[in-house]
């Protein structure tokens, strides 16, 4: 099953480990892509230049320089996804490796099912950005341009700082929003810290779109760092 | 000579000229025969040099020959180390040749040193000595060698010889007279001084000290004790260390001397000594010793007041009795100014007493017996009376001033004692080395109004080069060498000792236990002050005292050490059969289904397959879980874990623990109990979630599939709590205490997985957050676990 969205895309991996970058050439080049690998920063970054690639794997931990400040150098000019490869990084550095240019994050071990998930939602919200007036996911269905919210079918209501938060959220699906993007999004400047009343939103938007709200499978927590839209 | 560096280098032998040199003021010894005696310490056999006459036990025949003074000299014990004497001989006229052509000193002190010391008189006498020195140290080995050998022929056996030593300068002599013939004798010697409660004056304490020093450098034993009567604790002493031979000193004798001194210490020795040798040596130039001595006992303070005290007490008794002379008589008079002496006497020393007593003799001659207003007495028992009024007056005085020195040194006893009481008191009933260090800090400030500092012995063995923080002062780097070097001698050093004497500080070693130093106490005294034997056996004692509350305390430290060690080897134990049987079961597993998957047997079997590949999927599972807790673990106990608290949402922390456990809660019904009006709560997200995985996860794993699960959430007095139960077996009843220690897993749950430590990360975790984390069975069965967590909360409010 070889997913339409990956085929031919240029993946270049930056990872010392020769085991993680062997086991995730096999698996990405199963679904049809094409894999460089590098084994430290300053090979990444000069790979990254001359293949232009469609999407970067950093690992954090490289011989010669972090894996932050590879994302850092990248950042300056390369436009194009990049997804840490994390091993329990605190959520400060989580958040930080955000801020700075990721666009999400995943824990080793990680199954490669849950890494083609990332990557294919990183495609399709770079698609995505070209304003679709529609959004539609499972059994949710967004109008953002008549601002209405169907679940199941059914139009349910939404209060206004209640919709802003979730097409914020759904216009970045896929992806980690760290609380001070949202507070600073939706709250404006100033906010950030008042996390408190994104808790609340948070959890009356579940009650209106999760199945069971006390385990949320849509709109979930990466705790301590953000909210993600989950759609796989 | 730079000792340190010799030892460092350290040669098989060290040759090193003039022994009896004397170092430069700022050196670690004053002598260079003590850097010589810590290079043989070191182990490094050394060659030296010395000139007979600087031989201690001889410097004194060297000055009466030669009439110069010897500076330099060597105390004798140390040439008694020596293995072996070699004598280099010339003869004295090839030494003036030598001198002569500028061999020995540079031209302009050629023409001085022949006027003086090397004229061919001296120089003969010299070399006399010196071959006889050497004789003697031929016959003392050859002494020796008959007593390995077992030769006791002329043997003389167990003589110890006794020195009496006083602060007169003529001790001196004394004390080096009785180390020649100790060690003619081949006999041990001691050197035995008599304090009495009479205070000495600074000039003599310091003469005193002198003394004692040169005995104990000539290899005697030293021995101060304290007698009113000299004789009495000379023979005393005697007796307790079974001397055969006493040396004294014989005062030069004079005239009035022997008429009022009729029982002199020398007299009373012969008469008292018995079975005791005895040796009086004649003192020399005897007017200047006695001089000396008068100055010995004179009074510190003048006594002019209370001789204007005492002049006015007569005058007024006597007015008052001349008042009553018609009714009471001369004789009354007589009794009633004998008990006035008695009672003056109580109250000042004895001088204004004798001055009252003569005074009021001739007063009453004068005022009362007749003829009045003459000295003339006309009866015989008036004569007779007066001869006995002023002997009462006389014996009466001294008795009692005998006794008031008796009483003031038994005031000053008990003092020490109540000290030393009060010390044992506080040092047993102190907890820990700071009261105890404190303690003896603020007795010395307000004793000796001194700072103080103690160095306490570091793990390392060496010394800690900061000062306890108790320390009154820090003394400088110069002066911690000093102390550094009295904790590796284990010898008192700085001020008032041969080490290192130009440091402001004494420094004590405090042992109890000579062998083992733990630390140093350095005292700084104000400039000028002498210490009397009593007060530096209280600072020894004080030194020794703390020295056992250090030694304790090390001692509680070290074994507190050792069973933590030993609680952590077994921790180790159990942790690593834990690891490895929670490591390689997974490793098995995975290592088995993919072998067996390659294996071509199944390749057509997909359910075979599948069930192969979700058994690895598993064991990598658990060997994820593993590692995490041990991480999570590890960041508790390295308290490096801190807080993140910020507003939460509990169902939302429930719903993620929940989603994280999918594949394994399917087995189970969960259920959920958090009502809307639950507020936010201020915690850290992560953590809590953490915690709840734990307890979950448990519940889940240690009771059957399908057995419920309810997760619940209230509101207390100070927060809120989350309840975990379940309907499952119940928790072992005698488990329950040790659910939340580290590693611990319960006997029933053996084969289970894990290493015991979700539940103690829990419950590190709920801590944390300055809350609590309770198990216990819930009827009918079950075990029900809950976590309070007093934590700031905020309703929820929303627009």
């Amino acid at each position: 099953m070889i997913d339409a969205g990956m085929e031919n895309k240029l993946i270049l991996v930056i990872d010392d480990e020769l085991q993680i970058r062997r086991f995730l050439k096999i698996g990405l080049e199963s679904q049809g892509c094409r894999v460089f690998e590098a084994g430290n920063g300053g090979d990444g970054i000069s790979m990254t230049v001359m293949k232009k690639p469609d999407i970067v794997l950093l690992d954090l931990n490289l011989p010669d320089m972090s894996g932050l400040d590879v994302l850092k150098k990248l950042r300056e000019w390369y436009v194009s996804p990049v997804i840490v490869l994390t091993v329990r990084e605190s959520e400060q550095d989580k958040i930080e490796l955000l801020n700075s240019g990721a666009d999400d994050y995943i824990t080793k071990p990680f199954s490669m099912g849950e890494l083609l998930a990332r990557i294919r939602a990183v495609f399709r919200r770079s698609r995505r950005d070209a304003e679709e007036p529609v959004f539609s996911h499972r059994h949710i269905t967004i109008d953002y341009s008549r601002r209405l919210v169907t679940v199941n079918g059914v139009t349910v209501k939404f209060r206004p700082l209640e919709y802003e938060l979730l097409k914020l959220l759904t216009k970045n699906a896929g992806k980690v929003l760290t609380q001070r993007q949202i507070m600073k999004e939706i709250w404006g400047p100033g906010m950030e810290s008042e996390t408190s009343y994104l808790r609340v939103y948070i959890a009356s938007i579940r009650k209106k779109i999760e199945k069971d709200p006390s385990r949320p499978k849509i709109l979930i927590t990466e705790p301590a760092v953000g909210y993600r839209f989950v759609i796989e | 000579m730079d000792t340190d560096a010799v030892i460092a280098r350290h040669p098989a032998i060290a040759l090193v000229d003039e022994l009896a040199h004397t170092n430069a003021p700022e050196s670690r010894h004053p002598k260079r025969f003590q850097d010589v005696l810590e290079l043989l310490d070191a182990g490094i056999s050394v060659y030296i040099t010395l000139n007979v006459q600087h031989i201690e036990s001889r410097a004194g025949t060297v000055r009466e020959i030669t009439g110069i003074p010897v500076r330099e000299t060597l105390p004798d014990s140390v040439l008694e180390r020596a293995d072996e004497i070699e004598i280099i001989d010339i003869s004295p006229e090839d030494l003036i040749k030598r001198l002569r052509e500028g061999k020995i000193y540079p031209p302009e002190r050629i023409e001085m040193a022949a006027g003086n010391f090397f004229e061919i008189g001296n120089l003969t006498a010299l070399r006399e000595m010196a071959l006889r020195f050497t004789a003697e140290k031929v016959d003392h080995s050859l002494q020796s060698y008959r007593q390995t050998r077992k030769i006791y022929e002329p043997w003389k056996t167990g003589e110890r010889l006794l020195v009496a030593v006083s602060p007169s300068p003529f001790s001196e002599s004394l004390v080096r007279w009785t180390r020649r013939m100790a060690y003619n004798l081949g006999a041990s010697w001691i050197a035995v001084n008599v304090e009495t409660s009479k205070p000495l004056s600074v000039k003599d304490r310091k003469r005193l000290n002198k003394i004692i020093s040169l005995a104990r450098e000539l290899g005697a034993e030293i021995v101060v004790t304290r007698d009113e009567d000299i004789t009495g604790g000379i023979l005393r002493i005697a007796r307790q260390r079974n001397i055969t031979q006493i040396v004294a000193g014989k005062p030069g004798s004079g005239f009035w001397r022997d008429i009022f001194r009729f029982r002199t210490p020398v007299r009373r020795l012969i008469k008292e000594s018995g079975n005791i040798d005895l040796y009086i040596i004649r003192a020399p130039g005897g007017n200047e010793n006695a001089a000396e001595r008068r100055t010995g006992y004179s009074w510190k303070k003048p006594r002019w007041k209370q001789y204007l005290a005492v002049l006015s007490a007569l005058a007024g008794v006597a007015a008052a009795n001349y008042a009553m002379l018609p009714i009471i008589g001369a004789r009354s008079v007589s009794l009633i100014l004998l008990l006035s002496i008695l009672i003056v006497s109580l109250f000042v020393g004895r001088g204004p007493v004798f001055f009252y007593a003569a005074l009021s003799a001739l007063v009453w001659n004068f005022f009362f017996l007749p003829p009045y207003f003459t000295l003339y007495i006309y009866r015989i028992d008036d004569v007779i009376i007066f001869i006995m009024y002023f002997t009462i007056a006389l014996v009466a005085g001294s008795l009692t001033s005998k006794m008031r020195n008796q009483e003031r040194s038994a005031v000053q006893r008990e003092e020490q004692l109540n000290v030393l009481y009060d010390v044992t008191r506080r040092f047993a009933s102190s907890r820990s080395i700071d009261e105890a260090i404190e303690y003896v800090l603020a007795y010395i400030k307000s004793t000796f109004e001194a700072l103080a500092v103690v160095y306490i012995k570091s793990a390392d063995g060496s010394l800690f080069a900061t000062p306890h923080p108790a320390s009154s002062i820090i003394p400088d780097e110069k002066d911690f060498s000093v102390a550094n070097y009295c904790f590796t001698s284990g010898k008192t050093a700085g001020r008032f000792t041969d080490t290192l004497p130009s440091s402001p500080f004494l420094f004590i070693p405090l042992f109890f236990k000579k062998e083992n130093t733990v630390g140093v106490m350095g005292i700084r005294f104000s400039a000028d002050i002498l210490l009397t034997l009593e007060e530096t056996a209280m600072l020894e004692t004080l030194a020794s005292h703390l020295a056992n509350v250090i030694e304790r305390d090390m001692f509680v430290q070290e074994t507190q050490k050792t069973k933590i060690h030993e609680e952590s080897e077994k921790l180790y134990r159990v942790l690593m059969n834990s690891l490895t049987h929670e490591i390689r079961t997974p490793l098995t597993a995975i290592k088995g289904s993919i072998s067996t998957l390659m294996d071509t047997a199944v390749h057509g079997n997909e359910h075979a397959r599948h069930n192969l590949l979700k058994e690895t999927q598993d064991a990598a599972e658990r060997l994820i879980a593993l590692v995490d807790n041990l991480l999570d673990m590890s960041r508790i106990d390295s308290g490096r874990l801190s807080l993140n608290a910020d507003w939460n949402d509990l169902s939302d922390i429930i719903g993620s623990v929940l989603n994280k456990l999918e594949f394994l809660a399917a087995r189970h019904p969960i259920t959920v109990w958090c009502p809307d009006d639950i507020p936010l709560v201020r915690v850290d997200y992560t953590l809590i979630a953490q915690a709840l995985y734990c307890i979950v996860h448990n519940a889940i794993v240690h009771t059957h599939d399908g057995t419920p699960v309810r997760i619940g959430v209230a509101r207390y007095d100070n927060g809120v709590s989350i309840v975990v139960e379940d309907d499952g077996p119940g928790l072992p009843a005698d488990d329950i205490g040790k659910l939340f220690d580290k590693f611990y897993r319960s006997g029933k749950t053996q084969s289970r997985m894990g290493l015991g430590l979700g539940l103690s990360i829990s419950r590190g975790i709920v801590e944390l957050h300055g809350g609590r984390i309770t198990a216990e069975n819930k009827a009918p069965h079950g075990a029900r676990f809950v976590m309070y967590l007093p934590v700031a909360v905020k309703e929820k409010e929303s627009d």
